[in-house]
């Protein structure tokens, strides 16, 4: 028996090792970033990778650039996801209650319809959406940002596969109450569906803040960039500053890694829920 | 249709309302502006508020050139070449999602998993200090990281590990893309720096290998390759035959096989063994299909692996063909001196090296996830019936856990299909610029430049759409023969 | 619920109205007037001069302030030209080479009749310039700096190495025997290079061109209506510029410039690493000052010309500005016009050394042009005088679309990369020239007639020149071939 704990422990511990092992390559890249964004210039070409001195001062350097807003683009970031989120969480969660529990015809053609723009290649619609962003006078706003992703077939979708699964019996309750659809909607399904709605916040604030194409030809002026944008800015600007470089690239992932560790569980169960986005 | 129902659909749709209007002004109608545009000849230089000049509808004339620009084949090659890293990607995912599907909780294995680890952990720094061969500040540091997740990692179990590998896949976008341009710094990088030393110390051992010997090891990997292709061809008609496998799925898995060997052999200096090869499979083939089957099944059963499994040995036999053709002369080179690849600079490695950027990120992403819950959904007793028949964790794997997430896999494949398809935007604009010489220039950054760049507007929606028709294709036969499985 | 949605909405509102509030471009009482320009830190100096120019000639509103204010427009080149035929481009754009294409594009005012009347016409400016900014006898763009690229040393560098300053013009022979014993000295006791004689030269066009044109090639024929890259000459110095990179290790590849950590500013790397002495020689102008004179140690700089084989010469570019069609502030880029012909802002170039002042004239014998720092050596006067005597603008056709790729560079990647030989190279940017001319003429009817005719006279050309004849001046659309032929005396004027 003392024999068969062992070698279960043995195996456990090899185990962890390999997992370990992985796991290390997937921080390693970070672990660099971060070290080499404390480095002196002269360093960052360096073998070693820890820095002589821990150069703090680089993560200041980065907002005294001249021509580089970085605070700027990071508010505007924050902004212009926040907006987005509220938007689309609000739209798709209409939408999917209108999917899950209202009873019309024609309700599923519509739906596998939204379903099917999910596959659709974005770049398709880019060029038009181009012009007509010229057409509306939103080129180098930040509605021209906003709109066109407050409205997600994704987002729809996931909130959907949530609702169904919330029993219909209270509908049937409520219903016998008088209550009437806005109501059901707004007073018991939203707020039973708190858990989609914190997994689509975070997967949307996340995802716009990552994106990268639209504000890329939308945006004309500097203080309107966002943090992708702005990075690629900075690296075609003074790209061999490595380690003001690695300090800004940081200062963009640390953030999201935060959100992650914390928020992981509602992320996972979001992934489940949607079991599509690639 | 009464009242009632107009009544019902009214409520449904003002619900949808908002959605439904954001939907019509951002995709529905730019999709029908878009195909129109794709049948004109909208050029931003000649059509614009300034110039008098009408759009002329062009028909098919964009289409007709689209395929014979040579631009857009290669840049669909590039593309394709870049999606031949999506097998891997698949692989590494469900690897990492049986290392976390194991159970990690249980009382005294872990506070002994815990103790062990510390005592690794010290015992390989110590060692390392004293051995004071590598002992650099840097092998410390990626010692002591390690031992900290080990330790996390045994401590927290499942979910520790599970972030760790998520990481990239989350973060990915341009700050990271900028991070790998940099560890991917030919000169000082520092994976470079890494390599080089590496090859440093190997060249010498590798320099006095005779040509006859590289040859000798070339050659077996190509034999090997071909052997791989082989094997797949046996075990496919052996699935047919047992009936685990349709007439459809036999097809499609021959057909890719054969263009893997074909590619192989044209790679590389065995045309000749590969095509008889070919036609002694081809010959075997025929006749046991002449002979028929004992057990019948659909004609699309067992699909998704005789697409991902003879995807893998395509993309497999490919790279050990490659590998084969650099050990040829490698006796010569490792003579002067072994460098290491230029990765993003460098014409012929810059695709790879975007690939393995992606694996990183594919290692840990929502497919781990996803096979992490079918794996759990896989049943106990399976396994339990197939401890008692004393089958090989090996055997295991392939008639348990393999066929039983069949449904995942597939759909797992199809959605990377679609997505690698439209891929290589970021990357190529945060990295390469599509460089050096159009090496990773992909479809998607071919759009952006000639739709935002040249001012062709009519050619870049011709180009859209084809790349949307090869989309669709690929939901086609998801719709086809993914749904039966797939839908939970 | 609700009290969580109104606290979104409330916080929402407050972000809306503080981000709207502290972005710069709040309306004020006057117009606001684009600029599209580069990132150059002088611009907005530039700026504040003109709004001083503005006062001092009583363009001024109630209150005494500047009748219009400018702004700069940061949009990336790529967008900038879909802005611009879309109604919201700059009202004033820069433009580097392109002005033929913008022209075509219609999105430029016929700048002509105004410009004699505000004395900006082509006479007010470089003779090889008339090639970009004056199509078919109609000027459409005025100058804000001018630029003969040229190589410049740091006199530092070079003595630290026991180097002596280099000639002022040089054959390749002699170019490639005194950069191989720079490089020499330089890595002594380095067997990988660390210190390379020059920037890295794998996209200098310009270079290129100007060792093709000394042979007598232009990468066009002499009625822009073919290209003819594929020449000999363009080839041999093709082939000169890979030997220079990949074997004798003069100039950094690709690798080694995606390698280089080096510090930012203006100028990027690449002047970094001339300040400090990892490149003794940088492909550049005047307005490399800008950089250089914020050193609190000044570096002593010289200037050569590329090296080049029988006719010298040298590539004028400029930055030159459009007036937009779609402006709504016509009235005010007018003025920006005048004001860049006008004294006080050339004087403003040649003090803060941006470029070639527009007009040549204040430059041409003011010592506060010609000699202001003794660091500064000849590098004032030699641009000067290349750009007045032996410049030609860049091998620019009115038939081929700029815009998309850059095909010369392109192949030059390509052969770089090992995937191509130079013939090959050649060959593939000479198709891609001549295809891209095939599309532009199918696709615009004016443009076509206009090509036909020029082929006509390229017919007469080529016999001329079959039969060794004298070639009818009128007929040469290319001015370089007009320069080159004058000089040889193969011209029928």
């Amino acid at each position: 028996m003392k024999k068969y704990i062992f070698s279960k422990t043995a195996r456990m511990l090899l185990l962890n090792i390999v997992l370990a092992i992985v796991a290390l390559s997937m921080v390693l890249p970070f672990t660099w970033m971060i070290l080499a964004s404390l480095k002196t210039l002269a360093e960052v070409g360096e073998d070693s990778w820890l820095p002589r001195v821990f150069q703090w001062g680089n993560y200041v350097e980065v907002f005294n650039i001249r021509g580089i807003m970085f605070g700027r683009w990071y508010w505007n970031s924050i902004f212009v996801a926040a907006w987005v989120t509220f938007l689309q969480v609000f739209t798709s969660s209409l939408a999917s209650f209108s999917f899950s529990r209202l009873q019309w015809k024609g309700r599923d053609q519509v739906f596998l319809m939204y379903l099917g723009t999910m596959m659709l290649p974005g770049l398709v619609m880019m060029i038009p959406n181009y012009q007509n962003m010229i057409k509306f006078g939103l080129i180098d706003s930040y509605p021209g940002l906003i709109l066109p992703a407050a409205f997600s077939a994704f987002g729809t979708f996931l909130m959907r596969q949530f609702m169904m699964n919330i029993p219909a019996s209270l509908d049937e309750a409520a219903e016998i109450d008088g209550a009437s659809k806005w109501q059901l909607y707004w007073d018991i399904i939203l707020p039973l569906s708190r858990p989609a709605i914190v997994t689509l916040t975070i997967f949307t604030f996340m995802g716009n803040c990552n994106t990268m194409f639209w504000p890329l030809v939308l945006m004309k002026s500097k203080d309107k960039f966002t943090l992708p944008i702005g990075i690629l800015a900075f690296d075609s600007s003074q790209g061999q500053q490595t380690n003001l470089l690695m300090a800004a690239a940081a200062m963009s992932v640390i953030p999201m890694i935060l959100v992650f560790i914390f928020m992981q569980k509602h992320l996972v169960k979001g992934i489940m829920l949607g079991g599509v986005k690639g | 249709m009464n009242r009632k129902e107009i009544r019902e659909i009214a409520t449904g749709l003002g619900f949808l309302l908002p959605n439904i209007l954001g939907f019509l002004a951002f995709t529905a109608v730019p999709l029908v502006i878009s195909l129109v545009m794709a049948f004109t000849d909208w050029n931003l230089e000649m059509h614009n508020m300034f110039k008098d000049n009408t759009v002329q509808f062009i028909w098919f004339d964009n289409f007709i050139k689209l395929f014979a620009d040579p631009d857009f084949i290669r840049y669909l090659s590039n593309t394709l070449f870049m999606m031949m890293g999506i097998p891997f990607g698949i692989a590494g995912s469900l690897f990492a999602a049986m290392l976390l599907n194991n159970d990690f909780k249980g009382g005294s294995k872990r506070i002994w998993g815990i103790c062990l680890a510390s005592v690794v952990l010290i015992i390989s720094i110590s060692a390392l200090m004293l051995a004071g061969m590598h002992a650099t500040a840097t092998m410390m540091l990626i010692t002591a990281v390690l031992g900290v997740i080990l330790l996390i990692g045994c401590a927290g179990g499942q979910t520790v590990y599970r972030t760790l590998f998520y990481f990239p896949h989350f973060t990915a976008g341009v700050s990271t893309y900028i991070l790998w341009k940099k560890l991917y710094s030919p000169e000082n990088g520092p994976i470079n720096n890494a390599l080089r030393k590496v090859l440093d110390s190997v060249s010498p051992f590798l320099a006095q290998m005779s040509d006859t010997t590289a040859h000798a090891i070339a050659n077996i990997m190509l034999i090997v390759a071909i052997a791989l292709i082989g094997y797949s061809f046996w075990r496919k008609i052996k699935h047919w035959l047992d009936g685990d496998c349709g007439s459809f799925s036999l097809a499609i898995s021959l057909a890719i096989l054969s263009i893997a060997l074909i590619l192989t052999s044209c790679w590389s200096r065995l045309t000749v063994p590969a095509l008889a090869v070919l036609a002694v499979a081809f010959i075997c083939t025929l006749v046991v299909l002449i002979r028929g089957r004992k057990y019948r099944c659909v004609l699309d059963y067992g699909l998704s692996d005789a697409v991902i499994i003879s995807g893998t040995i395509l993309v497999f036999s490919l790279i050990l063909a490659g590998l084969s053709n650099v050990i040829w002369d490698l006796p010569a080179q490792a003579t002067a001196g072994l460098t290491p690849p230029k990765w993003h600079a460098d014409y012929n490695w810059a695709k790879p090296a975007l690939m393995l950027m992606g694996f990183w990120g594919a290692i840990g992403s929502n497919n781990t996830l996803l096979y992490l819950a079918g794996l759990s959904g896989v049943s106990q007793e399976l396994y339990e019936a197939a401890d008692i028949d004393g089958a090989s964790p090996w055997q295991r794997f392939w008639s348990i856990t393999w066929p039983q997430l069949s449904n995942i896999t597939f759909f797992i494949l199809i959605m990377a299909v679609i997505g690698g398809l439209q891929g290589g935007f970021e990357m190529a604009k945060a990295m390469t610029n599509g460089g050096p010489a159009g090496a990773t220039t992909t479809l998607s950054y071919y759009i952006y430049i000639e739709g935002f760049s040249t001012g062709r507007l009519g050619y870049a929606s011709a180009v859209s759409w084809t790349l949307f028709a090869m989309v669709f294709l690929v939901t086609l036969f998801n719709w086809k023969f993914g749904n039966r499985y797939t839908n939970e | 619920m609700k009290k969580t949605f109104a606290l979104i909405i409330l916080v929402l509102s407050v972000a809306s109205v503080y981000t709207w509030l502290s972005q710069p471009a709040i309306q004020e009482d006057v117009p606001i007037m684009y600029w599209k320009s580069d990132s150059n830190p002088q611009r907005f100096e530039q700026i504040e001069l003109f709004h001083d120019w503005l006062r001092k000639k009583g363009h001024v509103t109630k209150d005494g302030k500047p009748a219009v204010e400018l702004r700069l427009d940061h949009s990336n080149t790529h967008t900038s030209m879909i802005h611009a035929v879309s109604g919201v481009g700059g009202d004033i754009i820069d433009v580097f080479e392109v002005t033929r294409f913008f022209r075509s594009m219609g999105v430029a005012d016929d700048l002509t009749p105004i410009a004699a009347a505000g004395k900006f016409d082509m006479s007010h400016t470089y003779p090889g310039l008339s090639g970009l900014l004056v199509f078919n006898g109609r000027q459409y763009a005025y100058l804000c700096n001018g630029n003969v690229f040229n190589m410049w040393f740091n006199l530092d560098t070079l003595k630290k190495y026991g180097m002596e300053a280099p000639p002022e013009e040089w054959t390749p022979e002699t170019f490639e025997k005194y950069a191989k014993e720079y490089v020499k000295r330089a890595n002594a006791d380095n067997p990988k290079p660390q210190n390379f004689f020059g920037e890295s030269i794998a996209n200098k066009e310009p270079f290129l061109l100007c060792m093709s044109r000394s042979m007598g090639h232009d990468f066009y024929n002499e009625t822009m209506t073919r290209s003819n890259i594929n020449n000999p000459a363009t080839e041999k110095a093709l082939e000169l510029f890979y030997k220079w990179t990949y074997e004798d290790r003069l100039f950094p590849t690709a690798a080694d410039v995606a390698s280089a950590n080096e510090a930012g500013g203006y100028g990027g790397a690449t002047f970094s690493q001339f300040i400090n002495g990892k490149l003794a020689m940088i492909i550049t102008g005047r307005f490399a000052l800008i950089r250089f004179r914020e050193l609190k140690d000044p570096i002593n700089v010289w200037a050569t010309q590329y090296p080049m084989w029988d006719f010298k010469n040298m590539i004028v570019a400029a930055r030159s500005t459009i007036v937009y069609k779609g402006s709504k502030n016509k009235e005010f880029t007018r003025l920006f016009m005048e004001f860049l012909a006008d004294k006080d802002y050339n004087e403003y170039i040649i003090e803060g050394a941006d470029g070639l002042p527009p007009n040549p004239s204040y430059a041409i014998g003011n010592p506060k042009y010609l000699t202001p720092r003794p660091n500064e050596g000849n590098v004032h006067s030699a641009e000067l005088k290349w750009a007045l005597e032996t410049s030609f603008c860049p091998s620019i056709s009115p038939y081929f679309n700029i815009l998309g790729s850059n095909w010369t560079i392109y192949v030059m990647g390509k052969y770089f990369n090992g995937r191509a030989t130079a013939k090959e190279a050649l060959q593939e940017a000479e198709m891609r020239y001549n295809t891209g001319i095939d599309d532009a003429i199918k696709a615009n009817d004016e443009l076509r007639k206009q090509w036909e005719a020029d082929i006509a006279s390229q017919k007469i050309i080529d016999k001329c020149k079959e039969q060794g004849e004298k070639i009818p001046a009128k007929l040469i659309i290319n001015p370089f071939y007009l320069g080159y032929y004058r000089a040889k005396g193969l011209l029928e004027e």
